[in-house]
């Protein structure tokens, strides 16, 4: 079992929350860009609904793979 | 209209600095002695140098110099806007919490019931001052009120904001009514939080209370945050607001079209950020030799990274200077900047800029300006962008009708 992760991009201001929060997941590039995997295992569930409650762009989008 | 016109703080530059952005977007990144940097005004190039906080310092974000060993102790300085991580993070991550989107909807009621109180209270004047009856007084009640400021001291409070702010990318700061403002400022929050009963709340000032009372932050470093929170969030906000109402008053068939579709207000809010944006820019110091749009920028350079020009630039938006409700990009301007100094407090100014305008539509029927467009006094500054007054005639909707 695993979760999907999505960040959408129109939404998303680089604040770098999700970053601090679950560095496992989401990571910042040299140039400043979010990136992050695109799937994730169920033990991160607590840690990436944390994610998505600090998100201040509420860009974050966690559900079934 | 040049740089040169806005930089000297020409009224009709400061009113409408499209055509000035134009030019310098036209240019491409160039070394402007206006500003003492470079200009940095096409989309692409302004979101590239926000994102890279690595290379691009914000210890001079106002334009001030960075912090010296030299300096006052005293002096009160931000400790977010003008810090670096890793220490900025560390900061930004205390009140973070305080901020999150689900946090600031739980506000809702506290800022609706403030803005009602505004509005209602304009119901039997002949003629108003938008700015100085709503634009103004509200941002500050609110953030007083989330803050837990008694009612009988915020006008108090208002006054020490503006006088803080006032003097960003102006000339008139007086060096010694500021620092004679800051001592009174932090004194009056020092004692506000020595008399807070520690208790954890759902309020700016409990977060922060208790990262003071963990260690996490000295007391002079709380007392520094609850006030750049204060003032960051209250001059941007009114003139976020005045530029809305200016908008909603001044656009033919748009107060129809939102009664009519009240899901379309928060688009029209984010276009009101998009075309007016309450912060036209803030400068950044190049840590290392870098390229920038083409533009070759030596390490130790001071760069004016315009949001507005930014906003309004036609390669990232279709018939860029028309207020447009269905953009699919509507929330992707950047009146907030971008990357980890992106405005804090985004979603409380989107959520006071909706429930001021749902407010005004829902009570009154039709807004009128007295002044004509072209003469509408605009703030003496270059960074901080929007109206000082707007005469209006407001005509109410008989009570109890239903919108």
């Amino acid at each position: 079992m695993s979760l999907r992760v999505h960040v959408d991009r129109t939404h998303c201001e680089l604040h770098g929350q999700c970053v601090e929060r679950v560095p496992s997941v989401f990571r910042f590039t040299d140039g400043g860009d979010l990136d992050h995997l695109a799937e994730a295992g169920d033990d991160l569930a607590d840690d990436l609904a944390d994610a998505q409650f600090l998100c201040p762009a509420q860009a974050i989008e966690v559900g079934p793979a | 209209m040049s740089l040169a016109d806005l930089v000297g703080l020409a009224p009709d530059a400061l009113r409408d600095p499209g055509s000035v952005y134009d030019e310098l977007r036209a240019k491409g990144v160039h070394f402007a002695p206006e500003v003492n940097a470079y200009v940095v005004a096409g989309h692409d190039d302004v979101s590239r140098v926000l994102r890279d906080a690595k290379r691009f310092s914000s210890t001079i974000t106002v334009g001030n110099p960075p912090p010296s060993a030299t300096d006052d102790p005293n002096r009160l300085r931000p400790l977010l806007l003008l810090s670096d991580d890793p220490v900025h993070a560390t900061r930004r991550s205390i009140v973070n919490r305080a901020f999150t989107p689900s946090q600031v909807r739980s506000w809702e009621p506290v800022v609706r019931r403030i803005a009602e109180q505004h509005v209602d209270a304009l119901r039997d004047a002949d003629t108003v001052d938008l700015v100085e009856r709503i634009a103004a007084p509200l941002p500050v009640r609110v953030i007083s009120a989330l803050l837990g400021v008694p009612a009988d001291d915020v006008d108090k409070f208002r006054a020490w904001s503006e006088e803080i702010t006032g003097s960003l990318g102006g000339h008139a700061a007086d060096p010694e009514k500021r620092d004679r403002v800051q001592r009174e400022f932090t004194g009056y929050m020092d004692e506000l939080m020595n008399r807070h009963d520690g208790r954890a709340g759902d309020d700016v000032l409990s977060t922060i209370v208790a990262a003071d009372r963990a260690g996490e932050l000295t007391r002079r470093e709380a007392v520094s945050f609850t006030i750049e929170l204060l003032i960051a969030g209250n001059i941007t906000t009114t003139h976020h607001l005045a530029s809305s109402m200016k908008l909603l008053a001044e656009t033919d068939g748009l107060a129809d079209r939102l009664r009519a579709e009240p899901a379309l207000i928060p688009r029209f809010v984010e276009e009101s950020l998009r075309l007016e944006s309450p912060i036209q820019g803030f400068y950044r110091l190049a840590l290392e030799d870098s390229v920038v749009g083409g533009t070759e920028i030596p390490a130790g350079s001071r760069l004016l990274v315009l949001y507005q020009a930014a906003n309004r630039d036609p390669a990232a938006w279709e018939q860029c200077p028309h207020l447009k409700l269905d953009r699919p990009n509507a929330s992707a301007h950047l009146a907030f900047g971008k990357g980890p100094h992106a405005c804090i407090g985004s979603s409380l100014a989107r959520l006071e800029g909706v429930v001021v305008v749902e407010t005004l539509l829902d009570r009154v029927a039709e807004i009128t300006l007295l002044t004509p467009p072209d003469e509408v006094p605009y703030l003496a500054s270059f960074i901080n962008h929007g109206p000082t007054s707007l005469p209006a005639r407001l005509a109410f909707r008989p009570t109890g009708e239903a919108s």
